[in-house]
């Protein structure tokens, strides 16, 4: 299925049939595919002329900014993958590339469409991209919060804060279903570790760090090395407080501030998430740029940049931000991406 | 990178600074009044050259410590401070001796405060070491690219808390406030050139009240002795909240000391 396009000078979006890339691109422009196009599959095993366009193809090619498009796609030096899903949405991806040889600015995204098509976005400047990017994944807030998590965060640290903020929404759960709205949320910590271990391997992206586990991109890159003290993180920073239950010697774990004020947060207003990471092809192969997580909710935009350590592991970068501080950063990773040279 | 003075060393090099202090000024007085003044110009060429060395000493001996970090990057901040006592030269507020900071690219301003304990030093400059609890400024706090951390750290018997205030990115069109204890400050300008200006504190400028600029995301803390300087951002633990000491600006020298409070006038 093709759409009508609809586009400025400077942006254009049209859906094109999977089948009708082969006749465009290959015999009407006679691109080629470098190893980071996201149209080298599609194309596997077409063979030039075997197959003539579709009607409603002829419309997308005659647009004055098809052929820059299809050039940026076939061969384009930077790429930035976008896993989105999570909370109460379902798994999907987006990919926005950049082809310095057509046009340092110009970034196109595609998109799995519905009935085997692709939807193709060019926009004419960063910005624009930009704008799109936040009204598509980010939350109008306005107002700063607390950053509970404040940078560095060792990796193994933050998936257990992450899991704190699900073990909240859990308690509260088992409070509703119990009709015990009075008792403090607490867990006991054997069921912390125990629903941990479940939660990392579960890939069930309704909870928060099951997402985080799926939707980075590249996130296997990194060891991962639990140790005490990536634990003990959690009373540092007043997630969790170890405590006795009132009745017997069971140790459970009591919701500190961050743990409570992040976990009623996340309960009652996030609703998805995005993973992401920047890649540019050089000659001697791939080298990322950057790597995250962003998670909205109705109080701020959890912005988690990931870098490595030096040793293998990962740093955790996470700020809560307001729109503005979000679209300020992005800008900047964006304008560093779009510098970054083969 | 030259090894920080130990106590002795430091009280050795300030006890013979001051005394040349007061002979410089008995020098030129003299030379001022007097009509021999060529053997008395000689002696004060010495003075100022001697002077000159033990200051230099004192800027590479003056202690290079850890002692914040930024919440935007993460990164640990190192900064120059003399917590031996406030008697060192990196107090003197019209003519601090301090070396060059290496400072990360988000550092915007740094400011103070001193609760004076018992016994205070006694020094001939002017000391300006801050209020006696820890505060911040709102009109940098409020801008939307600014944070502040605040830590805490021994000082001789004094307790010190320097607040550190970052900004991402550094906006250019919002006046700095001097750096803590002196009464300029430096930065680099948007083409990487080192600047100076100066600005004026009172204290209608402070706000104590800690809390809800935490709850706002805009302060962050590190806990007193904490070597790590991990950043916190609960305010059920912080005991910057409950931090007394004098609001005024504390003023200090020759042992004595005095303060402008928020309700005299200027």
């Amino acid at each position: 299925m093709n759409s009508p396009t609809v586009g400025t000078a400077e942006q254009l979006v049209f859906q094109i049939n999977n089948d009708d890339i082969g006749p465009l691109l290959t015999d009407g422009l006679r691109l080629e595919c470098n190893s980071l196009s996201p149209l080298s599959d599609l194309l596997k095993g077409y063979a030039k002329g075997s197959r003539r366009a579709s009607e409603g193809a002829a419309e997308i090619a005659a647009h004055p900014l098809f052929p820059t498009a299809a050039s940026t796609l076939a061969k384009p030096d930077l790429r930035m993958l976008h896993r989105t899903g999570g909370g109460s949405l379902d798994v999907s991806f987006f990919t926005a590339y950049r082809n310095s040889a057509v046009d340092e600015n110009i970034i196109v995204t595609v998109a799995p469409s519905f009935e085997n098509s692709t939807l193709v976005q060019l926009f004419g400047e960063p910005d624009s991209y930009l704008t799109w990017w936040l009204d598509t994944l980010a939350t109008p807030v306005e107002e700063p919060v607390a950053n509970y998590m404040p940078p560095p965060t060792p990796l193994e640290s933050l998936v257990y804060m992450l899991h704190t903020v699900d073990a909240f929404r859990r308690a509260s759960f088992q409070n509703m279903l119990s009709y015990t709205p009075a008792d403090e949320p607490f867990i006991g910590t054997a069921e912390f570790t125990e629903t941990l271990n479940a939660s990392m391997g579960s890939q069930d992206l309704r909870w928060l760090l099951p997402s985080f586990l799926y939707l980075t991109p590249g996130l296997n890159e990194y060891t991962f090395d639990p140790q005490p003290e990536h634990l003990g993180a959690l009373a540092e920073q007043d997630f969790l407080l170890i405590a006795k239950k009132a009745a017997g010697n069971d140790e459970i774990f009591l919701f500190g501030e961050a743990g409570r004020t992040m976990g009623v947060e996340f309960y009652r207003t996030w609703m998805s998430a995005a993973g992401f990471e920047n890649v540019v092809l050089t000659p001697s192969g791939l080298r990322t740029l950057n790597r995250g997580f962003l998670a909205p909710t109705a109080l701020a935009n959890h912005l988690i940049r990931l870098e490595p350590d030096g040793k293998g592991g990962c740093i955790a970068n996470h700020q809560a931000m307001t729109l503005e501080e979000l679209a300020g950063k992005l800008r900047e990773m964006i304008g560093e991406a779009l510098a970054a040279r083969p | 990178m030259s090894s920080p003075f130990d106590a002795v060393t430091r009280q050795a090099l300030l006890v013979e600074y001051f005394e040349l202090n007061g002979r410089l000024t008995e020098l030129t007085e003299a030379i001022d009044s007097s009509e021999s003044g060529d053997s008395l110009a000689e002696e004060l060429s010495h003075v100022q050259e001697r002077l000159w060395e033990l200051s230099q000493e004192y800027a590479q001996g003056v202690p290079v410590i850890p002692i914040s970090r930024c919440p935007f990057t993460g990164r640990e901040v190192v900064h120059s401070i003399d917590h031996f006592g406030l008697d060192g030269l990196w107090w003197d507020s019209e003519s601090p001796v301090r070396p060059g900071e290496s400072l990360p690219p988000a550092f915007f301003a740094l400011t103070g405060a001193v609760k004076l304990g018992s016994g205070i030093e006694e020094f001939p400059f002017l000391c300006q070491p801050g209020p006696g609890a820890p505060f911040v400024i709102p009109r940098l706090i409020e801008h939307p690219d600014i944070k502040a951390v605040v830590s805490s750290l021994a000082v001789g018997r004094h307790q010190a808390y320097p607040v550190f205030y970052f900004a991402d990115p550094v906006p250019y069109d919002v006046d700095r406030v001097n750096t803590w204890g002196t009464e300029d400050y430096v930065y680099l300008d948007p083409g990487g050139h080192y600047r100076w200006d100066s600005g004026t504190l009172s204290p209608a400028d402070l706000d104590f009240d800690l809390e809800k600029w935490i709850r706002a995301g805009k302060l962050l803390w590190i806990a007193p002795g904490d070597a790590r300087l991990t950043l916190r951002s609960d305010t059920r633990r912080c005991p910057y909240l409950s931090a007394d000491g004098r609001r005024g600006l504390t003023y200090v020298r020759q042992g004595r000391t005095w303060a402008w409070d928020a309700n005299q006038p200027d």
